[in-house]
C-alpha cells in the first residue's frame, strides 16, 4: 500500500531525557476573542495604509493638475475682465521727464541759398 | 496506521486552508477569521515555547499573521499556507531571541533540586536560554513541537541534514547542562 508516510517522525526514536522538555512544554492560555479583535484591526489598518500607499501617487498627481487648472481657469477669467488700453486722439503718448538741450552761444549760421 | 491518518490529515487541511485563502482574496473576512482561528493556538504555542514568554509569544503571532496576510503574493501554493505562516513565526522567535542574546542569563545549579514538574519546567527554561538561537528552536520544535525534520527543516528554512546536525548537538548540550545543573553540588 502507497501512502506519504510522514518519515523521522519522533515516535521513530527513544524519548530525550525521558520526555523532560515535553512535559515541559507551554500551554499559553489565549483570550481567543481579545486576539482576533486586535488582529483584525490591525489587518484592517495595515491594508487601508497599503491602499493608501498604492494610491497616494495617483492622489498626488490628480491634485497638482487640478490646481493647475485652477489657476488656467483663473487667468482666462482674470484676462476677460482686464479693461483695454486707450490711446488718446491716435496718438502714441510719450512722457519725457526733463529734457536737457545745450544751445550754442552766438547768431545762428545762415543757411546757404540757392538760385 | 496513524502516519496515514496524520498525512491525510495534513492534506485535507491544507486544502480547506485553500479554500478559505481563496475567499480570503475576494474580501470575504469571516473565512479571514476561520483561517486565524484554525492556527491560532498551535503558532502562540511554538512561539511561547521557544521564547519561553506568552504575552511575547501572543505578540509574535500577531506579528507573524499580518505579515503573512499582507505578502500573500510570495505564497506559490495556497495549500502551504500552514508551513509558510509557521515559516514566519519561527524566523519571527529566532529575531527575538537573537536580540536579547546580548544579555545572557547566568546559571549554574539548582540547588536541592526535588525533580517536581513545575520546578522542571523553570529549570528547563534556563537551560534552554543557554543555548543559540538555533540549536534552541531546534530542539524546541522538535522535543516540545513533536516536528518531523522535514517538518522542522521547513519552518526553518534550512535543510533536513542541518536539522540532524544541529538537534544531536542541542540534545548533548542540553544533556550536559542538565546533568550539571541537577547534580548534587560537592
Amino acid at each position: 500500500m502507497f501512502f506519504n508516510r510522514k518519515r523521522n517522525s519522533v515516535m521513530d526514536e527513544p524519548p530525550f531525557l525521558d520526555g523532560l522538555l515535553y512535559e515541559s512544554r507551554l500551554e499559553p492560555e489565549v483570550d481567543s476573542e481579545r486576539f482576533d479583535r486586535r488582529l483584525l484591526r490591525n489587518i484592517r489598518v495595515t491594508s487601508a495604509k497599503a491602499s493608501f500607499q498604492y494610491w497616494s501617487p495617483a492622489i498626488v498627481g490628480a491634485s497638482v493638475a487640478s490646481m493647475a487648472l485652477l489657476a488656467l481657469l483663473q487667468m482666462l477669467a482674470n484676462s476677460s475682465s482686464m479693461k483695454p488700453i486707450r490711446i488718446l486722439n491716435g496718438d502714441a503718448a510719450q512722457k519725457v521727464d526733463s529734457i536737457t538741450v545745450d544751445l550754442p552761444e552766438g547768431p545762428a549760421p545762415r543757411l546757404p541759398v540757392v538760385r | 496506521m496513524f502516519n496515514i491518518g496524520i498525512s491525510q490529515g495534513v492534506a485535507t487541511r491544507g486544502i480547506e486552508d485553500a479554500r478559505f485563502l481563496e475567499r480570503c482574496r475576494n474580501g470575504d473576512e469571516s473565512a479571514l477569521a476561520i483561517l486565524i482561528d484554525r492556527h491560532r493556538a498551535r503558532l502562540i504555542r511554538v512561539a511561547a515555547n521557544i521564547l519561553r514568554d506568552s504575552n511575547e509569544a501572543e505578540d509574535v503571532a500577531q506579528e507573524a499573521f499580518l505579515k503573512a496576510f499582507r505578502e500573500l503574493g510570495s505564497l506559490r501554493e495556497d495549500r502551504a499556507f500552514s508551513g509558510y505562516i509557521y515559516r514566519i513565526c519561527v524566523r519571527l522567535c529566532m529575531d527575538k531571541l537573537r536580540q536579547k542574546r546580548a544579555e545572557p542569563a547566568e546559571f549554574d545549579f539548582v540547588e536541592n533540586h526535588s525533580g517536581t514538574a513545575i520546578e522542571n519546567k523553570i529549570v528547563v527554561h534556563k537551560l534552554l536560554d543557554q543555548l543559540s538561537p538555533d540549536l534552541r528552536a531546534t530542539l524546541v520544535l522538535r522535543e516540545m513541537e513533536q516536528l518531523s525534520y522535514e517538518e522542522i527543516a521547513e519552518f526553518m528554512h534550512v535543510p533536513v541534514g542541518t536539522v540532524r546536525s544541529r538537534l544531536h548537538v542541542a540534545r548533548e548540550r542540553f544533556r550536559v547542562l542538565w546533568i550539571n545543573a541537577t547534580k548534587e553540588p560537592r
